[in-house]
């Protein structure tokens, strides 16, 4: 298998332990007894691999290791949050000193600037945390950028400002496989597409998040993306679109299942919050099912909560006013024991939800 | 074809440029002569924003302050946002119910909010208005205290009318929102001063409420431009210096005359700034 991403290789170094951790117990159990030189042969394959995969993707050899990488990871988030701020509240504190042709000047440069610098970073830092922290710092100068001026030219609110700050956001994602920018890049998008279908039909552009139906359309593209367009070189991309995408369809829905008025449809409100609940059930189903089917087991997942919240929702609107509140949760206590039984049968005759790992 | 990072540093480079470009070329185009109107506004119509983290920002914004004509007999006129009635609404495009009951109020309510304009009067007929119905107001008011000269309500009302004739005469913004479209060009040609009449873009909102057991509907609307207009660094050495006007040296607004344009994309622009005499 060649290594793709970090995550493939970061599995083949895992897999090489489990093997080698087995092989000591055949040995010792006398069912296998390799040679001095086969076991060298192994050895020194294994080491290779590794140190190239150490070089590459900066792996977690062990689980010590393997610990301290989630703290850098955290502290990589939020070191880029806190010089994100830092860099947008240093503009507000000396911007007014400059006349308007300075500030557009030292706006451009520092999106420049942050831009080279992320990649520079990016080539030097094989572990990913300090060009992901300069590429966070990089996409918020080009946001103030935009802001500011809109600030300082009086220039009209839009949603258009949207648009560049995805495209931005999903370059500097690929360039630095950060998926957080992933992440940042797909909410401006889904925004942007939201508020552009409000806006086709002559609604003011801030009223996209009262209509979340607005959503649904968007949605469907992020979910789509990785079918489109492969995301195999890129670490946990697929499972950011998707997750992303199944979030902006099952949220509306989730919405539009309680508050029937803020639909497109000229339907009563209780129609259309019973018709939003029919589909948020059938979805969720569905989308368990393509989970299952394509081995995608954050859709599973993401389905299978989803179902959940819309079942608990429902049976709290039906019985938990009129019933004894040890009843009710009685009741959900049941429900949640149904869910296991069902999952259990589905696990054992697709090997999924952590069959076929195992 | 596999992207190399040449493909991302052009891209990348390439993107900040174009958008700082498009941004910029914009404003040029919104700057460019002739502009659609210019006003001379004053503390009245531009009021100061006291942002809360004033000490972390050294940037100075301008509020366009701006009313809609209040009809002296209005009991709603305090209504933040001025009424739009239910023919204009249905002029910009809203769906308006022939026949009012909780049902069709309702789905009238729930339409989202839209894009449209407002012309705004500076100091017009619609202002002077309202400074002489906040005469009559008064004049009403000391008539009644004459014929009884002990009552205390009419005293309160009497004092009322006399401080907001003059919050009218010397505080409050003459800028009153004369109409509203959704075609600019349509509004230009109804009101041609480009001296005295401003356009500007809006976010229509329909409401209604329930009055005397009956549905009013109408709309009212906001402009987003006014809520902030940057002062350029270059005034803001005159802005500081400037003194506060009455009615006290710590509560009163600093006083000063401006001298602002509005482009071709309605979006304004301080092109003076200077001191008012007292």
């Amino acid at each position: 298998m060649s290594a793709l991403n970090r995550t493939d290789a970061q599995q083949r170094a895992d897999e090489i332990a489990v093997f080698n951790r087995e092989l000591a117990r055949l040995e010792a159990a006398q069912v296998l007894q390799l040679s001095e030189a086969q076991q060298q042969q192994i050895k020194s394959y294994q080491q290779r691999l590794l140190a190239t995969f150490q070089t590459a993707f900066d792996i977690d050899q062990n689980t010590q290791a393997r610990q301290l990488s989630l703290g850098m990871r955290i502290a990589s988030f939020l070191g880029a949050l806190a010089l994100a701020a830092s860099v947008f509240f240093l503009f507000y504190q000396f911007w007014g000193l400059f006349d308007e042709v300075f500030q557009v000047v030292i706006l451009i440069t520092a999106s420049l600037l942050s831009f080279g610098l992320a990649l520079w970073v990016q080539r030097r830092d094989s572990s990913g945390y300090f060009s992901k922290l300069a590429a966070l710092v990089a996409f918020a100068c080009f946001v103030l950028n935009i802001v500011m001026l809109g600030l300082i030219f009086n220039i009209t609110p839009s949603d258009k400002a949207l648009l560049p700050w995805a495209a931005y956001a999903l370059l500097l994602a690929y360039a630095t496989q950060a998926r957080v920018l992933l992440a940042a890049g797909i909410i401006c998008l889904l925004a942007f597409i939201a508020a552009r279908v409000g806006t086709w039909g002559g609604l003011y552009w801030l009223g996209f998040g009262e209509r979340p139906e607005n959503f649904l359309p968007a949605g469907l593209l992020i979910f789509a993306v990785p079918l489109l367009i492969s995301q195999q070189r890129f670490d946990g991309f697929a499972v950011i679109y998707r997750v992303f995408g199944l979030l902006a369809l099952f949220l509306p829905m989730l919405v539009l299942a309680h508050w029937g008025e803020a639909s497109y449809l000229d339907l009563s409100p209780s129609a259309i919050e019973a018709s939003y609940q029919l589909l948020g059930f059938a979805s969720a189903a569905g989308v368990i099912w393509l989970g299952v089917r394509r081995d995608w087991s954050e859709v599973v997942n993401t389905g299978l909560t989803f179902f959940v919240i819309f079942l608990y929702t429902k049976l709290f609107d039906w019985w938990w006013a009129s019933m004894p509140k040890y009843l009710f949760f009685m009741l959900l206590g049941l429900t949640a024991v149904m869910i296991l039984l069902i999952l259990r049968r589905l696990r054992s005759a697709s090997g999924l939800l952590g069959g076929s790992a195992q | 074809m596999t992207l190399t990072r040449m493909h991302f540093v052009v891209a990348g480079v390439a993107l900040i440029l174009l958008i700082n470009a498009i941004a910029l070329g914009g404003v040029a185009w919104n700057r460019s002569e002739p502009a659609d109107s210019r006003l001379l506004l004053s503390e009245r119509e531009l009021g100061t924003r006291y942002e809360y983290w004033r000490a972390e920002n050294s940037g100075i914004a301008l509020r366009l302050d701006y009313r809609w004509a209040k009809p002296a007999s209005d009991e709603y006129a305090n209504v933040p946002l001025g009424p739009l009635t239910a023919a204009k609404m249905a002029e910009l495009g809203f769906r308006v119910p022939q026949t009012l009951d909780d049902e069709t109020v309702q789905r009238f309510r729930r339409q989202l909010d839209r894009d449209g304009f407002l012309v705004l009067e500076l100091n017009g007929p619609l202002y002077r208005e309202m400074l002489r119905n906040a005469q009559e107001r008064l004049q009403q008011v000391t008539q009644d205290l004459a014929s009884l000269p002990d009552n205390k309500d009419l005293q309160e009302q009497r004092q009322a009318a006399a401080d907001n004739l003059q919050h009218e005469q010397l505080r409050s913004s003459r800028l009153i929102v004369a109409d509203a479209a959704t075609d600019p060009d349509s509004l230009r040609a109804r009101y041609p001063d480009r001296e005295q009449y401003v356009i500007l873009p809006a976010r229509i909102s329909a409401w209604g409420w329930r009055s005397d057991n009956r549905w009013i509907i109408g709309g009212s609307a906001e402009v987003p431009l006014a809520a902030s207009i940057n002062l350029p660094h270059r005034w803001h050495g005159l802005f500081e210096s400037l003194p506060l006007g009455k009615p006290t040296a710590t509560s009163g607004e600093k006083r000063f005359n401006a001298e602002v344009h509005f482009g071709k994309r309605f979006e304004p622009w301080v092109v003076q700034l200077q001191a008012s005499q007292p």
